[in-house]
This record gives C-alpha cells, structure tokens and sequence, in this order.
C-alpha cells in the first residue's frame, strides 16, 4: 500500500467519524425533539423556518418548569397558549393567522440567565414572549444537555449535541456497558465552556434584566407568568407599559391542585393546559393592542451569541 | 484521428442537432422541479427549502453565472452535456477494446436515447451531467486515473448522488478481478465523494434549514419501498409497461446479444452494476434511474449493430432516434414514430438474427477446426 494511499484512508477515517457523528447526533435530536429533548439548536419542538407573513410567534422562556419535563413539546403551555390564540384568531369570516409557540426554555436555567438566553433567541423573531420563572425553592435539574448551551460545539455553532445524552439512556435502559462507554466517550469529547447549570436553586425575584431583554425582543409584548408558589409582592414590574401584562397562576384556585403536577414540581400536562388558560386571554388582549402584530418583524442575525 | 479529436468532433455535430430538437421540444404540460431549480439558481440558498432537488446545487448554481433566458440556460446545458455524454462513449468503449465503429454507434445511440432526448423535453435536473459524468469517470477508472475519478465524483455529488455509483462500480469490478489494491483505491475515491454528499447535506440541513421533502423522504424510505412503491402506485400497469419500453426501446433487443458478444471486462462491469442500478431504481423511478446506466447498456447494443451490415444499423439507429423523438423529446409526430418504433424493433431483430448466426457459424467452424 503507497504512503499517499494509508494517508488518504487516515483522512478518509476521520472525515467519516466527524461527518458520521454529526449525522447520528442530527438523528438523535429528529427522534427526541418532539418528545422530551431539544432541536439542533436547542429549543423543543421541530426547527422553526423563515417567519411567514401573518404569522405570530408566542415564545416561553424560563427555567425546569417553563421547559415541561416529562411532557412531550407540544404539551407545553407553549403550545396550548398558541393553540388557544389560534382558534380564537382563526374563528370563520377572519383572514387565517398562523399561531407558532417556540418552548424556548432550558433545564437546570437559572433567573439570572434569562436575559442572555431571550437575546441569544431573538432571532426567531418572537411577537409575543411569555416568561415562566421556576418557583422559589425548587432545585434546579441538574445534567447539560437540554439543550447543551455550556458546551464548546454551541458556543462556537449553536448546535446543540444531544447524542451523549440519547446514548446514556440507550445505554440504562438495555444495561448497555458499550452504549455507556461510548456515551462517557461523547459526553468527554463535548468539552464545556463553563459548568452545568446544577449550582444551588438560587432563585430572586429579580426578572428585571430578563423583562427587559424580553420588551426588546418580543415585537407585540412580554408576558410574565408567576408560577402558583410564587410571592408575586416582591416581584418588581417595570414603569408603565401597555406591552407588558402579569399573569398569576395563583389565582386560578385550580392550579394549587396536587393533580396537575407530574412529581410535584413539575407540571402534567394538564397543568399546562390549564395555565394556559389564564396566559392565552392576555396574549389576545396584547394582539389585539397592536394592529400589525405578526408584520414580518426586521431581520435579524441568525443566532446572536449567548451573551 | 486521435481520439480526442473524434471526441470534440462528436460534440461538436451533436450540440446543433440537439439544440434544435430542445428548442423544437414543447413545454411539460405538467409540474416539473423547474421552480426549485430557478429558486436555487437565483437565490442561490432557498430558505426552508423542502425538496430532494434542493440538494442538487451544482447545476443552478453554475448556470446561474450565464446570461440570457433561463428555459435557453437549461437546454443548451443538457444539449452540452448529453452530447458530451454521447461522445464520451467513443473512447469508453475503444478502452473496453471494441471497435472505432462501435465506438461510433454508441455515441450516435446515447445521443438519440430516451435519457438524452427526455431531459431536452424537461432539462430541469441534474440527470444530463450525470449521464455525462458516468462514462467520463469510468473512462477515468480504466485509464487507471482513479484520482481524477475521484475527484470528478466529489465534483459531481454537488448535483446528484449518483456520480459516486461509478467508482463504487469500478470498486467492485476490480475486486472480482482480484486486483486489491486498485479495488482499495477505488473505494477510498467513492468513500470521498459519498462523505462529500452527506457533508453537503448535512450542512444544508442545518444551514438553511432544508429537508427533503415528500420526494425525498419517500424515496429514503427502502423499508415501505422508496420512489419505486411511490411510482407503481401513481401509474397504471400499462404506464409502467409504456414508461420501461420507452426507456430502451430497440436496446432491449440488441442488448441480449451484444452480452453474448462483448469483451469480458465490459460484461463484468455491468454485472456488478446492477445492485447498484437496483438500488437507483428502487431510490427513484426506474424510467429515469436506468439511463444513468448508458455507458454500460448502449454499447452491448452497438456491439450488434457494429456487426451488422452498415446500412442496417444506421438505419436502425435512424429509427430509434426518430422514435425517441416522440417518446422522450415530446415532437408531436405520433404516427412517424410509431412507424419509426416498429421498424427499429423489427431491424434490431434482423440485426440480432444476422450477427448471432455469423457468431455460432463461426464458433462451430472454429470447433471442428480444432478437433
């Protein structure tokens, strides 16, 4: 075999490995996003295109709750809010809107990250954001891969690795030791820019900066929903704004119910649905505040780093 | 001559004659991919695009750089290509050791075949640099120049996945010949240009946010029968029967005997293609998957016709053109090429009867010669 040969199979080898990986990963992400994982590039759900004209993008962000673990993305508030906007929008005589929900939290996503992450997002070009703060006291998820945001392949790309994540289970679930060792592989090989987000649940009520971030990036208005156990007292709003509304789950006698909650943090499905209830009038009310909500918004860079 | 020159001389007769049968071709009078093709070609990224088509860049993007209409763009681009394909056969088949006369015949059958003359109708596709680029690779490969191959291949997969499956082909001729480190080679070019397509697709995937569509995830889907389930199911049975005839027409009785009659390289080459023809045939409609595959079935049927008094086969490739005309060009002349296409069938019998009887005379003579 000629020198030039072996170094064309080198090569050849590691091409296959990086392309291979990329395309397994991208596989992975296909089968869990629409269950309980993130997208290439981190949010629930499938990848969002080009925002259509009339179409109206309501957005959640926040922590462990406003992510919905142990529900499958389209069983967020995000998009039962949005399913609620859109028969309301769509009722026969008006000209159709298309009503989008992005479930743009993170796991393990502290108070104080908000904003960063609501910028990094703007991209997707938001009309309406809905800020779920987790609720003071609850320990924050722990593991980094929904999404990934701390590793260097998302600090450099935006693309969110989830294979380690995928293959770990794979790897509990058959009692897998070789899914484990290559799981331990990958998860080694995804090297992080900073640690985790499993520091103690260090939860204020400071949403200040996050509300800001999100008045600047939501073109129609900002919702803030206080979660049921929340002191929404000591929450600071900010000065006199018609494209900001407060919602307060605690209101709904309902949603103190033991029931819609999966382990008793996190909400059932039901819970999300009900939540929704409350959070979908609002919406309305601020569509219906601007004319053009849902214009075709200015255009932004794709993915603005994560500050 | 050098065989160069015959090569730039076929293209050279062939482009006219083509172009005027693009021009003289009516319109599709159905959806064909030319919308995807001019998005790609003046955007050259098409957000959210969700069509297999997408994918193939490398045409719309180069005929992008060309001035004047885009419908004029695209046929005099499958006019060049289709007649480069046809003039590629010339010094393919002199490598597989037929005659300068085959040679010729070939080029003239490839040029008047349903692939050449169907993509002048709808030149909306990647097929005719795929045609072209199959005997020019192979060519590549038996002139033991599998760099070049490899790297007209890693060109090529910019527009179709199909101008890997040459190097693969080769591959596996070199491995039934025993010869390991030519069958390594050609494998490590393939390998190239397959991580080529899947990186290019991977990473308009995630770039543009592109997905395949109903085409294409179809056509991925082997387990519920990809393009060709999707196929039989849209066609009548006498629309698949109509469609495979058109496809070869005249071939399918030449082609036969032209096995029986052909060098043994030739023969093992196509024998190791057919998996692999399969598997196209399977990935896409098998009327348009199997014209790929020229390079390897016209010159059986040339092998024939070389044989064969001259004005039989001229004529017979007279009236396999005249056929294709209609068939695949679209000319309305339905009653010409129904006569055209009975004749050509009934003249590849003639040819096929003349030139096996000369064979097993031959043989017989040679047996008892022997003995």
């Amino acid at each position: 075999m000629t020198r030039s040969l072996a170094a064309a199979i080198a090569v050849q080898a590691v091409l296959f490995a990086a392309v291979g990986l990329v395309v397994l990963d991208m596989r992975a992400h296909n089968r869990v996003e629409k269950l309980g994982g993130v997208n290439v590039w981190g949010y629930r759900g499938t990848e969002l295109g080009q925002k259509k004209d009339r179409e109206i993008r309501i957005a959640v962000f926040g922590g462990d709750m406003a992510f919905g673990w142990g529900v499958a993305a389209e069983e967020t508030i995000a998009n039962y809010v949005s399913r609620l906007v859109s028969v309301e929008l769509n009722r026969a005589g008006q000209r159709s809107r298309i009503v989008t929900p992005i479930v743009a939290a993170a796991r393990g996503m502290r108070i104080d990250e908000y904003a960063g992450w609501i910028q990094y997002f703007s991209s997707l070009q938001p009309d309406i954001i809905c800020l779920l703060p987790d609720e003071p006291g609850h320990e924050l998820a722990r593991g980094r891969f929904l999404p990934d945001r701390h590793s260097l392949v998302f600090a450099r790309t935006g693309y969110s690795p989830i294979l380690p994540l995928v293959l770990r289970e794979k790897a509990t679930v058959n009692h897998s030791a070789l899914l484990g060792v290559l799981a331990g592989l990958l998860e080694a090989a995804d090297l992080e820019t900073a640690p985790s987000g499993h520091a103690p649940a260090e939860l204020t009520n400071s949403m200040g900066p996050a509300i800001d971030a999100a008045r600047k990036a939501a073109t129609t208005g900002v919702i803030l929903v206080l979660p049921p156990r929340w002191d929404d007292r000591a929450t600071e709003t900010p000065p006199d704004d018609s494209r900001f509304r407060r919602v307060s789950l605690a209101a709904d006698p309902e949603m103190h119910r033991d029931a819609l909650r999966l382990d008793g943090y996190h909400f059932s499905a039901g819970g999300h649905s009900r939540a929704a209830e409350s959070v979908a009038p609002v919406a309305l009310e601020l569509i219906h505040a601007v004319p053009d909500a849902g214009r075709m918004s200015r255009v932004l860079p794709h993915a603005s780093r994560l500050k | 001559m050098s065989t160069r020159l015959v090569c730039l001389g076929l293209v050279a007769a062939f482009v006219p004659g083509l172009l005027v049968i693009a021009r003289l071709s009516p319109q599709p009078g159905r959806i064909t991919d030319r919308g995807i093709y001019e998005a790609s070609s003046a955007q050259v990224i098409v957000p959210d695009c969700s069509d297999l088509q997408c994918f193939r860049v490398l045409v719309p993007w180069t005929l992008r750089l060309f001035p004047g209409p885009s419908a004029w763009r695209w046929k005099a681009y499958a006019a060049v290509c289709n007649s480069v394909a046809a003039a590629a056969l010339f010094p393919l088949c002199l490598a597989f050791g037929l005659s300068r006369r085959t040679a010729f015949i070939a080029a003239a059958l490839s040029a008047a075949g349903f692939g050449s003359l169907y993509t002048l109708h709808d030149p909306y596709t990647s097929d005719p640099l795929m045609f072209a680029l199959g005997p020019v690779i192979t060519y590549q490969l038996l002139m033991d120049r599998i760099a070049a191959a490899g790297g007209l291949a890693v060109i090529g997969v910019f527009a179709k996945e199909f101008a890997a499956a040459p190097v693969y082909a080769f591959a596996a001729c070199a491995l039934v010949e025993g010869r390991w480190l030519t069958t390594v080679r050609a494998i490590v070019a393939g390998n190239f240009a397959f991580v080529t397509w899947v990186a290019l697709t991977a990473s308009l995937m995630l770039g543009a946010h592109y997905t395949w569509g109903r085409n294409g995830v179809g056509s991925a889907n082997f387990s519920e029968g990809a393009a060709l389930a999707m196929w039989l199911r849209e066609q009548s049975w006498r629309g698949v029967a109509s469609a495979m005839f058109n496809e070869f027409g005249a071939l399918y009785v030449l082609v036969p005997a032209g096995f029986l009659l052909s060098p043994s390289r030739l023969r093992r080459l196509s024998l190791v293609s057919v998996p692999i023809a399969a598997i196209f045939c399977i990935a896409q409609q098998p009327d348009r998957a199997l014209w790929n595959f020229h390079y390897l079935i016209v010159p059986f049927a040339a092998i024939v016709l070389a044989a064969a008094p001259a004005v039989l086969a001229w004529t017979t490739v007279g009236l396999f053109a005249i056929g294709n005309l209609r068939v695949a060009a679209q000319l309305p002349i339905a009653s010409v090429a129904h006569v055209a296409i009975a004749g050509s069938l009934v003249l590849a019998a003639a040819s096929v009867t003349l030139v096996l009887r000369e064979h097993f005379r031959e043989r017989r003579h040679h047996s008892v010669t022997v003995s």
